[in-house]
């Protein structure tokens, strides 16, 4: 069973808004202890799958399935590539219990802990990242970023659908609510394309927003801040 | 027709894998193909059955409402497909058919979005329909939310007479998904009615073993298991143990005393006939499973086996602000009164939000949704009308306890009757229409006719508590003692656990903390299980610590130490009394900022000067500093919380002052939208908002239209804060803003949210868009003042 140990305090300040004033000794503390605090309530789990890629019928169809991916961004994301996983992370919804009873009795802890919580989420979809990146790379080959459904034209529909053919419901405990919301909420759905060759750097969090296909319609970073 | 503890059962493998391997088109629904494939779905069935299984689980599993919406298919049709197959092979060899049924897929609330009415009814109707077919029992399996199985359960026990199988799914560390421990299950599932309870799923022979012990020793019912072939490799999706090795391995579970035994994900019917050459028909092994007195809820179990708190405050009366908290509807103050209880060391939380002029089922119902989504502890729901009680039964997660009953025939007719159907346990007070009578052995009287009419109506008296009552000192001084006479009678003759409200001994007699502490005290001398107090009360927690220590219980003095030992070598905490209440609100101390509320309010200050002048303009900073970047988010919430502070100390003084004065600014409503259950950001609004002396009618999450129009009606409130996530829900945030125009509601109405953008906000009909909290506090001056 994987944990995290830690958190990247420099990302959960971020979440928060922070913007580089002093922050007072107690608030650290409190800081420091939310971390610790989410990482134990957290149940990281992923699930992949991996599927065959075809071009038909005005999109990509992922075999075994009957899946077709849609849309200019996901086919630019994917192009040659042979193959794609689809992948599920989820940190569990110990988190979000912890969240909502602490919204009751001390509200500042609440949003510090759902700022953890979304950087826990983040680093939990890495660590899956990485999982099947040395997989391709033992195989000699390379994988792209993680592509969600939503982003650019791709529907966000094919959440439901990723999360199926996962069978994430079962294997992690990821399920849809009837207007796709994902729940436990701090969840990632993801496609990520095996590339012909290794990738020849791992930038993928400096520059995740330059290679947003969402990116000047993006609702997130108009507001200064990122998914 | 079913004898499960007799001789081993064997149950069938997987279905699934098996159609897949068929080669049939799984798709969304692998149930369709009971209606376009009926001849291959009924060959697996067959294959299993030859294999020599006893109970055949028919490919209905996904077979609900809401996994076929859009199908085009019922689930009466795909379910009565479903049972045909099975049957159809059944017959050929004499097994029986069961009805699988899996989770709805989608979670209950306080984690999703789907009330307990509503899978209910998505249950009802599946097993209704499987009743219907003809199928001879029903499983429910791989289930990971205690709610939804009892959901489940309650609908196929109130709408069918077919027996039911209990089984969920467990993670390595011994929980499912949502948190469920092995003895909870037991003992919801086992108080509920279940006929037998089971493991599936997940994990393999070898990692279920643990838990499938922890299960034998927690029920008395028959027990089933259903592993995966071991477990899966994420890239191949194959799983690791042959027939072999899981027949091996099952060797152990006959041993455990199991009824029935198949396969999950990954078996065969090679497996299933191993197994059945190896177990069937071999005598089920007796089990010894000891006699308990528990409560729990779905992750925590709460076994009465010393001294176990019940935190008493939640309950209106003598209680002015938690009365005007009940009719402003503000589940918040009840929540935190649960929160703060369970901190203090209460184990099991009373309930009680009876008031005259509510509707207290529903207030009983809303606040058992809202407190299993904060607390862990057990519930004991306290009322004495009965609706109210089953209201509040059907939706606890877990074992609760009724308080209460009394010997009083009518009473123990009209009460005990629920207890039995959920499970619960019950106290039973020692009154009757006679009133309470003075000498023990009277006391005792009632207490064993209470014990006797339980067990008549199947109640086990390990689920009764008996309440000798607390007589008042001050007025029936002689009586005390038989209160803990009658206590020592109960507990020796009849061995059942005792309960007690403490403090009533000390009403009307001053320093009330004297008598409490040594009533208590003696009260658990004499075989006191249960005290009824408030766990806030330090004095009273440290007599138990004490107690636990002197009689032997606490071993070693191993928890005394952890929680005193500290309190002695600790330096005492920081003092920030006598900091200026405008200091306390702009550093955020909270404690420091009541506190210097308090003292001003004692020197003769009026109260709406310290809001005014201090409070307010001291808040207005803080907002400046955070729009200019010097605080950020954590501590324009800490500033505000500590001005809450303040405001609590103005309002308690007016309420002291009974004047109809009051710090209230007018009333705002807030709600996150119908379809999203994204509320962080609602919720940060409303600690701010609260906090500026608004009054905040908090709709929740998932907020139908109609009802952020009914009680924008109903309150009259001049402004309306609605919040969405999600681009999916910002739809039904321009419907409800659509409904309130429609509904010709003057009240302005702001919007925020992550998608949401200003030119949007407009777009929808918003008279605001709120970028952040703070932004909505600017919003509401404007609109309030």
């Amino acid at each position: 069973m994987q944990t995290l140990t830690t958190l990247d305090r420099s990302e959960v300040l971020r979440y928060l808004g922070w913007k580089g004033s002093e922050i007072p000794a107690a608030l650290e503390e409190t800081l420091r202890r939310c971390i610790r605090e989410l990482c134990e309530s957290a149940r990281p789990a992923w699930v992949y799958r991996r599927f065959s890629l075809a071009r038909a019928g005005g999109g990509l169809l992922l075999s075994p399935s009957s899946l077709l991916l849609t849309g200019n961004d996901i086919a630019a994301h994917l192009s040659g590539c042979g193959e794609v996983f689809l992948l599920c992370a989820t940190i569990g919804l110990g988190p979000e219990r912890l969240i909502r009873s602490r919204m009751v009795t001390n509200p500042e802890e609440s949003v510090i802990l759902d700022a953890c919580a979304t950087q826990a989420i983040e680093q939990t979809a890495d660590l899956a990242e990485d999982e099947i990146a040395a997989l391709c790379r033992a195989e000699g080959h390379g994988l792209t970023w993680r592509f969600s459904p939503g982003y650019g034209d791709l529907p966000l529909a094919a959440q439901g659908d990723v999360i199926r053919l996962c069978d994430a419901p079962r294997r992690i405990g990821l399920t849809l609510t009837d207007s796709l919301l994902m729940t436990p909420g701090k969840s990632v759905t993801a496609l990520l394309g095996v590339t012909p060759l290794p990738a020849a750097d791992d930038g993928r969090r400096q520059d995740k927003c330059s290679r947003c296909p969402n990116q000047g319609r993006c609702a997130f970073r108009r507001r200064g801040t990122t998914c | 027709m079913l004898k499960l503890n007799d001789r081993i059962l064997i149950l069938d493998g997987a279905m699934g894998t098996m159609l897949q391997a068929a080669g049939l088109p799984l798709g969304k629904n692998p149930e369709a193909l009971n209606l376009t494939h009926p001849e291959d779905v009924t060959a697996i069935h067959r294959a299993y059955a030859e294999a020599g299984a006893n109970i055949l689980y028919a490919n209905t599993f996904g077979a609900n409402r809401r996994k076929l919406e859009g199908s085009g298919l019922s689930p009466r049709e795909v379910i009565a497909a479903g049972i045909a197959c099975a049957k159809k092979a059944a017959a050929e060899t004499g097994a029986l058919t069961a009805q699988s049924c899996g989770p709805i897929g989608a979670l209950l609330e306080p984690n999703g979005a789907v009330r307990f009415e509503e899978a209910y009814d998505i249950f009802r109707e599946a097993v209704t329909a499987g009743a219907e077919a003809g199928a001879d029992l029903i499983v429910f399996e791989t289930m990971t939310d205690l709610l939804e199985i009892k959901a489940a359960l309650l609908a196929a026990k109130e709408n069918t007479s077919l027996p039911v199988f209990c089984s969920m799914s467990f993670e390595p560390n011994g929980r499912t998904f949502t948190g469920v421990s092995v003895p909870a299950m037991a003992l919801t599932l086992e108080g509920l009615g279940a006929d037998a309870v089971g493991i599936n799923c997940s994990l393999g022979p070898a990692e279920i073993l643990p838990f499938a012990r922890e299960l034998c020793a927690w029920t008395r019912l028959p027990v089933f298991v259903k592993p995966n072939a071991g477990l899966p490799n994420l890239s191949s999706n194959a799983y690791d143990i042959g027939p072999e090795d899981f027949c091996a391995l099952m060797e152990e579970y006959a041993r455990l005393g199991i009824s029935c035994m198949g396969g999950c994900c990954g078996t065969t019917p090679d497996y299933i006939r191993l197994l059945a050459s190896r177990f069937g028909g071999q005598p089920v092994e007796p089990r010894e499973v000891p006699r308990r007195a528990a409560l729990c809820s779905a992750s925590r179990v709460v076994e009465i086996d010393g001294v176990r708190v019940i935190g008493e405050r939640i309950n209106p009366t003598g209680k002015k602000l938690f009365k005007e908290a009940l009719r402003r509807r503000d589940v918040g103050y009840i929540l935190r009164q649960g929160i703060e209880q369970v901190r203090a060391g209460a184990e099991i939380l009373d309930v009680n939000v009876g008031l005259p002029e509510i509707d207290e089922a529903a207030m009983m119902e809303e606040v058992i949704r809202q407190l299993q989504g904060v607390v862990d502890a057990p519930l004991q729901l306290d009322s004495t009308n009965p609706d109210v009680l089953e209201r509040g039964l059907r939706l606890c997660s877990g074992k609760p306890i009724v308080n209460s009953v009394n010997g009083e025939q009518a009473v123990l007719d009209r009460i005990l009757p629920l207890v039995r159907k959920y499970g619960a346990a019950v106290v039973g007070l020692t009154l009757d229409e006679n009133g309470i009578p003075p000498k023990a052995e009277e006391r005792f009287a009632i207490a064993e006719r209470i014990v006797k009419a339980a067990e008549e109506y199947g109640i086990p008296r390990e689920d009764v508590a008996i309440d000798c009552l607390t007589l008042t000192a001050s007025v029936q001084q002689a009586e005390v003692r038989e209160t803990l006479r009658a206590m020592e009678l109960v507990k020796e003759r009849l061995g059942v656990k005792t309960v007690l409200g403490v403090s009533n001994i000390s009403f009307g007699l001053p320093e009330r903390e004297i008598l409490n502490v040594s009533f208590l005290t003696l009260a658990m001398a004499h075989g006191l299980d249960l005290p009824i107090l408030n766990p806030n009360a330090k004095a009273m927690m440290d007599a138990i610590d004490a107690f636990n220590v002197l009689y032997n219980r606490d071993k070693g003095s191993v928890r005394y130490l952890e929680r005193h030992a500290a309190s002695s070598a600790a330096p005492a905490p920081a003092k920030t009394g006598g900091l200026p209440l405008a200091d306390c609100v702009l550093s955020g101390l909270r404690d420091a900022a009541g506190e210097a509320a308090a003292a001003l309010l004692a020197e003769g200050r009026d109260p709406m000067e310290l809001v005014n002048e201090i409070l307010i303009p001291a808040l207005d900073r803080v907002g400046a500093d955070f729009e200019s970047g010097k605080l950020f988010l954590p501590q324009l919430i800490q500033s505000a919380t500590a001005a809450q502070a303040g405001f609590e100390e103005i309002k308690k003084s007016l309420a002291a002052q009974k004047t109809d004065r009051s710090v209230s600014k007018g009333t705002i409503v807030l709600a996150t939208v119908k379809g999203d259950i994204h509320d962080i950001g609602k919720n940060i609004v409303k600690v701010i908002l609260e906090n500026y002396g608004y009054d905040i009618l908090d709709l929740g999450k998932d907020v139908p239209p109609e009802r952020v129009v009914e009680a924008a009606r109903e309150s009259g409130a001049p402004l309306v804060g609605l919040s969405a996530l999600m681009t999916t829900t910002v739809p039904s945030m321009a419907e409800t803003i659509r409904q309130l125009r429609a509904g010709g509601l003057a009240c302005k109405v702001m919007v925020g949210g992550a998608v949401l953008t200003p030119e949007y906000a407009a777009e929808i009909g918003a008279d605001y868009y709120a970028k952040d909290a703070k932004a909505s506090a600017d919003i509401a001056k404007e609109v309030l003042g």
